[in-house]
């Protein structure tokens, strides 16, 4: 999902910049010092799952927990989302600098996307909502970034619909394997730590 | 029937989704140059577009990479090249082969590459066992033995070390800890 350098054209890759230093900007705003260690531990998090491979039949998948980041963090999954990037880029080579304006806008928006979608949800005094809040959180993320990945991808003469269609066969189940693992993962905090979560409503 | 259809179709676009990275590994063995295109997650990257460029920009020749992710040609000219691997929905990747890594070019065929504008054939003619056919069977031995190693090279490759994703997180951890650190400092 990480778009290589080379492959999309300059204006393109300036309006990701500017995607992207715009919502750093706001999520750098939102960020206060009792909760930069969760971002930093959600960053780690996003940066360590799309490295960890797992094989499903011939090839492989990897998680990408962009809604979880999303849910738990809103307009700073920008930064979180950056920085995770910037350091795959530097240590492996996926994706690259001058795309990393545009792959932190194919990953960000969706987190974002999330949080405004399912936020209050998960906060929910009832579990079975909180729970299907979190499973719709792990399939919107990876469902609206294979949406921004095609439509970025237009732009180089691919076929939006095909390219969309394409990714979202492939990654059914991706999907639900995130989503499982956000919804589990949303419980868990709620009986933990609820807090991190911006108290259960 | 339809279904088949998309399963094979996922199949073989699969690898190609959910990579991070292509990789296009050179070697030049004997008088042609061999890619080998694969995936971080060592799948071959099979019937994707390759285009070779001179120098000056010009492109030389362009091709497929055949089933095993491989693709030979013979330059038949002497200059740096770049070798560019589209695999598309965003991913691309290239390698440089210099000039004094490629064989000298004899006569005869920087005629033939100059006149059809593309790739000489890597099997040469058959003449019997002259100089041409030895420098073949030499080529196939070498290139034999060269698999090996490049299997070797191309797993050290794509492996993301377990030290390199821990060392990712102390860096990540770095950053936000001076970020609260400076912060606290702002704030005092």
């Amino acid at each position: 999902m990480h778009i290589s350098e080379g492959v999309i054209a300059a204006p393109i890759l300036v309006a990701g910049v500017a995607g992207a230093v715009a919502g750093c900007a706001i999520g750098l705003k939102k960020m206060d010092l009792e909760n930069t260690p969760k971002v930093a531990v959600l960053s780690s998090a996003f940066f360590v799952a799309s490295l960890i491979h797992v094989p499903i039949g011939p090839t492989s998948v990897h998680l990408v927990l962009n809604g979880l980041v999303g849910i738990l963090l809103g307009w700073i999954s920008f930064p979180a989302v950056l920085v995770a990037l910037l350091l795959q880029a530097v240590l492996f080579q996926f994706g690259g600098i001058t795309t990393l304006g545009v792959n932190t806008v194919v990953m960000a928006v969706p987190a974002l996307a999330c949080y405004l979608l399912y936020a209050r949800f998960v906060r929910s005094r009832n579990n079975g909502v909180a729970a299907i809040a979190g499973f719709l959180a792990g399939v919107t993320g990876i469902l609206l970034a294979g949406m921004i990945v095609a439509l970025f991808l237009m732009f180089t003469g691919e076929q939006f619909i095909a390219v969309a269609k394409l990714f979202i066969i492939v990654h059914v189940p991706v999907m639900v394997i995130e989503g499982i693992l956000t919804a589990f993962i949303v419980m868990f905090v709620r009986r933990i730590k609820p807090e991190v979560l911006g108290g259960i409503a | 029937m339809k279904n088949i259809r998309v399963v094979v179709l996922i199949v073989i676009m699969a690898p190609l989704l959910v990579a991070h990275r292509v990789n296009i590994f050179a070697l030049v063995g004997g008088d042609s140059i061999v890619c080998q295109c694969y995936y971080n997650d060592g799948a071959p990257v099979h019937n994707q577009k390759i285009e070779v460029f001179r120098t000056s920009g010009e492109k030389l020749l362009e091709g497929q990479t055949d089933d095993a992710g491989y693709f030979r040609f013979a330059p038949g000219v002497k200059d740096d090249l770049k070798i560019v691997l589209y695999a598309g929905m965003g991913h691309k990747a290239e390698t440089i082969i210099k000039a004094s890594g490629l064989p000298e070019v004899k006569k005869p065929r920087v005629e033939k590459a100059s006149i059809s504008q593309k790739a000489v054939e890597v099997v040469p003619e058959k003449t019997g066992l002259d100089e041409e056919e030895l420098r073949r069977i030499v080529g196939e031995v070498v290139e034999e033995k060269f698999s090996s190693l490049r299997g070797l090279i191309i797993r050290e490759q794509r492996s993301t070390s377990l030290t390199a994703i821990i060392g990712g997180i102390g860096y990540i951890f770095g950053i936000f800890g001076l970020l609260l650190y400076f912060r606290k400092k702002r704030q005092s």
